[in-house]
């Protein structure tokens, strides 16, 4: 009984890899959908998409290789411009085979299964009603690819035995990873919920909603490609700011769908507060206004206050 | 209307980023993509930052996939041009260690200090780099190509 239980090496590092790599995604997750507390998307909903991120790492992955093994063999002498350009720059194609790899693979790859994924999404839940969620399912699925894919890294430089600057730079790459894909996958997250949920012109939203996810990815890829990790992240800072300011957008709050139906109003949503506040009020209600709400709403109004200023005085 | 909490947290964001991105670029190995990499490029490490011409270099190559292959060129890589450094054999690259010099001819141009550069070492054949150093700095030639020694 005194047997200790012991894995692998290889499946413990694994193990300890994916949950240091859990740790940004729980973050994020307690910072943009725990604090949220009035109708916030279903827990099942936030873990599917989490889900639905940890699995595009596989075919993008095998895309990916598959486009460097295409490129290795049509031009052995150019292809390790995938992984990044050979420093220091001589010539304009220094940058532009990277960016070759970066905007045409690397960004189309992995935006292009993210946007297929979030669109289908998008159209066929019942659970996305505001546009506010689109953001928060944007979100999950660009944490859980950042979740393996740290977690890969991880172990990429554990078999490279790089332990003197392991974890430092396990750490950094976590953190801006994180961030990259959290606001590549929000953006998009939130111009698809737009799409989906405008009568009037989706089209604009949904070709938003591929290109600047796309067009911000291939950036950040190339400069880091480039051994410029300063501008990297500044690319990163307009993406979170306009994420954390579509936070505070009332109007992304509004519910646009019901059972599957996009509404020509949209109407404000049904909070806790405003339920909790109508129970309370039901004492005043009268029979004869019901069909007039104006008036009832007169009438609850004074009724409350009447009782307040008897209370008060006496 | 913008909210100053929302000012403070985008401010507090991006000094974060910058700090983490400065940190990055000091210690490296960031700049790796992804870990879907089919394509591997290898190390060359050498025990000094500084290259000076005419002063033989001791070189480590730091990628088991080199073994392979075949025989393959140094080059000294400049913001410039490249220059060759000399040819590296299967079995040097084998035993992971070989030893180079740097050319003292039409290196460094005159009146030029610290040039930014790497070593890169390209297959023979066909001229896909199989490894490259970190960023090294070019000295003006030393006494051993002024003085022949």
């Amino acid at each position: 009984m005194s047997d200790v239980f012991s894995l692998p090496p290889g499946v413990a590092f694994g193990v300890i890899a994916f949950l240091l790599s859990l740790l940004p995604a729980g973050l994020f997750i307690w910072l943009w959908y725990l604090r949220r507390h009035d109708r916030p998307v279903p827990i099942p909903t936030v873990a599917g998409a989490f889900l639905a991120g940890l699995a595009l790492v596989w075919p993008a992955f095998k895309l990916e290789g598959w486009a460097s093994q295409l490129w290795q063999r049509v031009s052995p002498a150019t292809a390790h411009n995938f992984i990044g350009a050979v420093l220091p720059l001589q010539t304009p194609l220094d940058i532009f085979l990277p960016a070759l790899g970066t905007f045409v693979i690397v960004a189309t790859v992995e935006e292009g299964l993210r946007y297929i994924v979030l669109r289908l999404w998008m159209v066929r839940s019942r659970t996305t009603d505001q546009v506010f969620d689109g953001l928060v399912i944007g979100i999950a699925v660009g944490l859980g690819f950042a979740t393996v894919e740290n977690t890969l890294y991880f172990l990429e430089l554990f078999a490279q035995g790089s332990f003197d600057t392991l974890v430092f730079v396990f750490f950094l790459r976590f953190l801006i990873s994180t961030l990259a894909h959290v606001s590549f996958g929000g953006l998009m997250g939130t111009l698809l919920a737009r799409g989906v949920l405008d009568l009037w012109r989706p089209r604009s939203f949904y070709v938003m909603a591929w290109l600047v996810p796309w067009s911000l990815h291939g950036l950040y890829d190339l400069l880091l490609s480039l051994d410029r990790a300063v501008y990297a992240v500044l690319v990163l800072v307009p993406a979170l700011a306009v994420l954390m300011s579509w936070t505070m957008r009332r109007d992304f709050f509004t519910v646009a769908r019901m059972n599957g139906s996009v509404l020509v109003q949209p109407q404000v949503p049904d909070t806790r507060r405003a339920q909790v506040m109508r129970k309370f009020f039901e004492r005043w209600e009268s029979p004869w206004n019901v069909q007039a709400p104006w008036l009832r709403e007169r009438r609850i109004r004074y009724t409350f206050l009447r009782e307040l200023e008897r209370e008060y005085h006496d | 209307m913008i909210n100053l909490y929302t000012v403070v947290g985008v401010v507090a964001v991006a000094v974060l980023l910058v700090v983490m991105g400065l940190l990055a670029m000091q210690v490296g190995g960031v700049a790796i993509r992804s870990a879907s990499l089919t394509y591997e490029i290898g190390t060359l490490e050498l025990a000094d930052t500084a290259l000076l011409p005419g002063v033989p270099v001791t070189v480590t190559v730091n990628n088991e996939l080199l073994s392979g292959g075949g025989s393959s060129v140094l080059l000294l890589r400049l913001p410039t041009g490249s220059v060759t450094v000399g040819d590296v054999e299967l079995g040097e690259l084998e035993a992971g260690v070989f030893r180079v010099v740097v050319p003292c001819d039409s290196v460094v141009p005159a009146g030029a200090t610290g040039l930014a550069a790497r070593l890169v070492l390209v297959d023979h054949t066909t001229q896909a780099v199989l490894a490259q150093s970190e960023q090294l700095q070019l000295l003006p030639p030393g006494p051993d190509c002024l003085f022949g020694g």
